[in-house]
C-alpha cells in the first residue's frame, strides 16, 4: 500500500460530494437497521432469559429414581420387558448438610437451597384449592427466587406455622396477611397456617400454585422426617450450567437438572429469532454491498480518463486497484461508523419515546448490545469485497484508449 | 550509459492494429535516433502514425515488432511491471487536451508522478515542483484547483507535471494544438528552454509547420516510416 494510494482514494470520494454522501447514507442506514435488530435480538434474548432464569434455580439435584434390575437374560433369547416403577421407597435426600456445606464451596454455585417440595390443598371455609408445598430455609428463602423484589404485602419473615403465597391465591382464597388458612398436605397431614407475606414474582403458575413454608413445618407435613426432596441452586455463568450439572450427577450420585435442558422451548424460541435477526443483518450487508459496487463502477468509468493520464505517469495497474479498493474500504468503514453511532442513538431515542411511568420501557431494545464493532467489521469488510470488481474494472482500462477518448 | 549512444534508437519498428478481421499496418518498419536533449518536431499528416509512434515510445502500447531503446535499454519484452517504473522514472509525457487531475490543486498535480516515484512527497520534490510552476509562470496559482485554470495555464501547469521527475525523454502530443497563437509560442519557448537547459530531449508532434519551425530538427513520418530529418 503506497501513501499516495490512500491520498487519491480519499480525495476522489471527498471531490465526489453528494455521491459519497448518499452512499454513505446508504451505508450508515443499512447498520442502523443491522444494529437495531442487534440490540433488539440480544435485548429480547436477555429479558426473556432474565425473566425466566430470575425465578428458576440453575441447577437442580434430586434424587435418583430407582428402577428394578433386569435379570440377565440367557443366551440367545430375547425378552419383552415391562418396567414398573418402584412405590416402595419415597425418593428424598437424607443427611444433605454436608452435602450442601460442600456445594457452598464450589465458586461457580453463587446461592444453594435445599427444599422440600409436595403437594397439597388450602382449605378456607367451604374453598378448597390445590397448592404447590415448597419448603424453605428461612435464611435461604430469597436464594432462589427475589421475594424482596416480588413481595406486595407483609414480611418475608418465615417462621413455624407461616406461610407465603401469591396475591391470586390470596385472592382465591380471600385472605391476607395475619390471616389463617389449613393446609392439608399429600400425606393427609393438616396445619393451620399464618399468611406472612403476599408476593407477586411475575410468574402466573407461581402467584396461583404455590405456597412457600418454613422447611421444618414441610417436611413435617410430608412426613420426610428431616430430608429434602431438592437442592436448588443458582450459578454465576448460566450457560456453563448443564456443564456443572453433568460434573455434580457424577460426583453425588443424585440426579442434576439444569435450566436449559428444563426450557427447551425458550432456547427454541431465541434460536429462532436470532435467525430472523441474523437474515435481516445479512440483508442489510447486501444492500451495502450491491451499493458500493453500483456507485465505484460508475465512478470507474466516469474517471477513465485520469485513470489513463495515471497511468502514463507510472501508476501501475495494481495501485489504480487498490486506489478503488480503498474507496470501498473508505465508504464501508466511514459509512458503518456513522450508522453505529446512528443506531445506538436511535435505540436510545426508542427506549425514551417507549419509556413506562416504572421506569421500564416497552420495547426490550438494549443499546450496549447493539453489535456496534462486528457491525462495523461487516459492513467494512462488504464494502471492500463490494470494490473488487469495480477496482479490477479500473485496473483493466486500456491508458491509451482512455487518454484519447476522454 | 555509454556517451555516444542515442538516447533513443529505434529499429524496424512494426504497429499493426487488429480489429475483427482487418489488420491495419501504421508503422511499417520505422528508424529513428533522438540524442540527448534533441528539441525535435514530428510531423505528418493525419493518421500517418505520428500519436501511435509517441504511444508506443511512451510505452503505453507494445510494438509488434522491431526494437525500441531507450536511454540504454531495450524496452520491448520489458514486463508491464518494469514498464510502468520505466515510464515514470524515464519518460515526460504532454496532451494535446492537457488531462490534468481535476480533483488537485495545480501543485499537486505537478506532484502526482514525484509520489508515485518516491512512495510519497518528499520536501525536495515539493520544492521542484513549486520551482517549475514558477519557471511556467503559475507560482500564484499552485494552490488553485486545476478546474479553475485558463487553457493555457493548464497546458503549463502539464508541462511542469512532465518535467517533474527530471526525465531524460519528454513525449508531447500536439502540445499547443489546443492553444491560442501566443500562448502556443510561451509554451514552445519555455520547452526549448527546458530542454537546452536540462539536456531534456523533446519529441513534439505537430501539425504546424511554425510550431515545427522553432524546434532544432524536424522529422516527418509518411504511410509509418520516416521520410527524412
Amino acid at each position: 500500500m503506497r501513501r499516495f494510494e490512500i491520498k487519491v482514494a480519499l480525495r476522489y470520494l471527498r471531490s465526489s460530494g453528494l455521491q459519497t454522501l448518499l452512499i454513505l447514507a446508504g451505508v450508515a442506514i443499512g447498520i442502523v437497521a443491522y444494529t437495531f435488530m442487534a440490540a433488539l435480538i440480544n435485548g429480547l434474548a436477555v429479558r426473556l432469559t432474565d425473566d425466566v432464569i430470575g425465578s428458576i434455580a440453575h441447577v437442580i439435584l434430586e434424587p435418583r429414581e430407582r428402577l428394578p434390575r433386569l435379570l440377565d437374560k440367557p443366551e440367545g433369547f430375547s425378552a419383552l420387558v415391562a418396567v414398573q416403577r418402584s412405590n416402595e421407597k419415597r425418593p428424598k435426600i437424607e443427611g444433605w448438610r454436608p452435602l450442601v456445606e460442600r456445594l457452598e464451596g464450589l465458586p461457580e454455585i453463587t446461592a444453594i437451597s435445599p427444599q422440600v417440595i409436595g403437594n397439597g390443598f388450602f382449605q378456607r371455609g367451604e374453598k378448597v384449592l390445590p397448592v404447590g408445598i415448597t419448603g424453605v430455609e428461612p435464611a435461604r428463602l430469597s436464594a432462589i427466587i427475589d421475594f424482596e423484589d416480588g413481595l406486595i404485602r407483609g414480611s418475608t419473615r418465615l417462621g413455624s406455622g407461616d406461610v407465603l403465597i401469591g396475591y391470586r391465591l390470596a385472592d382465591e382464597l380471600g385472605v391476607t396477611t395475619g390471616q389463617r388458612a389449613r393446609l392439608r398436605s399429600e400425606r393427609g397431614r393438616e396445619r393451620t397456617l399464618t399468611v406472612r407475606g403476599i408476593f407477586d414474582i411475575g410468574s402466573a403458575n407461581a402467584n396461583e400454585r404455590l405456597a412457600f413454608l418454613d422447611l421444618r413445618t414441610a417436611q413435617t407435613l410430608l412426613e420426610l422426617d428431616g430430608a429434602v426432596t431438592q437442592i436448588a441452586m443458582k450459578v454465576d455463568d448460566i450457560y456453563a450450567a448443564p456443564r456443572l450439572a453433568e460434573r455434580l450427577a457424577g460426583d453425588t450420585g443424585l440426579e442434576a437438572k439444569d435450566w436449559i435442558a428444563e426450557n427447551e422451548r425458550l432456547q427454541g424460541a431465541l434460536r429462532a429469532q436470532g435467525t430472523t435477526g441474523d437474515l435481516i443483518k445479512v440483508f442489510s450487508l447486501l444492500t451495502i454491498l450491491i451499493g458500493v459496487a453500483s456507485v465505484l463502477l460508475l465512478a470507474a468509468v466516469r474517471r477513465r480518463g485520469e485513470i489513463g493520464i495515471m497511468r502514463s505517469m507510472g501508476v501501475s495497474q495494481g495501485s489504480i486497484r487498490r486506489i478503488f479498493q480503498l474507496q470501498g474500504f473508505f465508504i464501508g468503514l466511514f459509512g458503518s461508523s456513522l450508522g453505529a453511532l446512528g443506531g445506538w442513538l436511535f435505540c436510545r431515542l426508542l427506549m425514551e419515546l417507549t419509556v413506562k411511568p416504572d421506569g421500564s420501557t416497552a420495547l426490550p431494545l438494549d443499546p450496549a448490545l447493539g453489535e456496534y464493532s462486528t457491525a462495523i467489521a461487516f459492513a467494512t469488510a462488504c464494502a471492500t469485497f463490494a470494490a473488487i470488481l469495480p477496482a479490477r474494472a479500473a485496473a483493466k482500462i486500456d491508458p491509451v484508449e482512455a487518454i484519447h477518448h476522454d | 550509459m555509454i556517451e555516444a549512444e542515442p538516447l533513443v534508437t529505434v529499429r524496424q519498428l512494426v504497429k499493426t492494429y487488429r480489429d475483427a478481421e482487418i489488420e491495419t499496418q501504421v508503422l511499417k518498419g520505422l528508424d529513428l535516433d533522438l540524442e540527448h536533449g534533441g528539441f525535435v518536431a514530428l510531423m505528418g499528416t493525419s493518421g500517418s502514425g505520428k500519436s501511435t509512434l509517441l504511444t508506443v515510445l511512451g510505452t503505453l502500447l507494445r510494438p509488434t515488432s522491431g526494437s525500441i531503446r531507450i536511454a540504454g535499454e531495450e524496452i520491448v519484452g520489458l514486463s508491464e511491471k518494469d514498464l510502468t517504473a520505466f515510464r515514470n522514472r524515464t519518460l515526460g509525457f504532454v496532451f494535446q487536451f492537457h488531462h490534468l487531475l481535476p480533483d488537485f490543486t495545480a501543485l499537486e498535480n505537478v506532484l502526482f508522478p514525484t509520489w508515485v516515484a518516491k512512495r510519497g512527497e518528499t520536501r525536495a520534490a515539493r520544492r521542484y515542483a513549486e520551482e517549475l510552476l514558477a519557471r511556467v509562470g503559475l507560482s500564484d496559482r499552485a494552490r488553485y484547483r486545476s478546474t479553475k485554470l485558463s487553457g493555457g495555464q493548464k497546458q503549463r501547469v502539464a508541462m511542469a507535471r512532465a518535467l517533474v521527475n527530471r526525465p531524460q525523454l519528454v513525449l508531447a502530443d500536439e502540445p499547443t494544438g489546443n492553444l491560442d497563437r501566443e500562448a502556443s509560442m510561451q509554451l514552445m519557448d519555455l520547452m526549448r528552454e527546458v530542454s537546452h537547459e536540462e539536456k531534456t530531449c523533446f519529441l513534439i508532434s505537430t501539425h504546424d509547420a511554425e510550431i515545427a519551425s522553432r524546434c532544432d530538427r524536424t522529422i516527418h513520418i509518411v504511410d509509418g516510416r520516416i521520410a527524412d530529418g
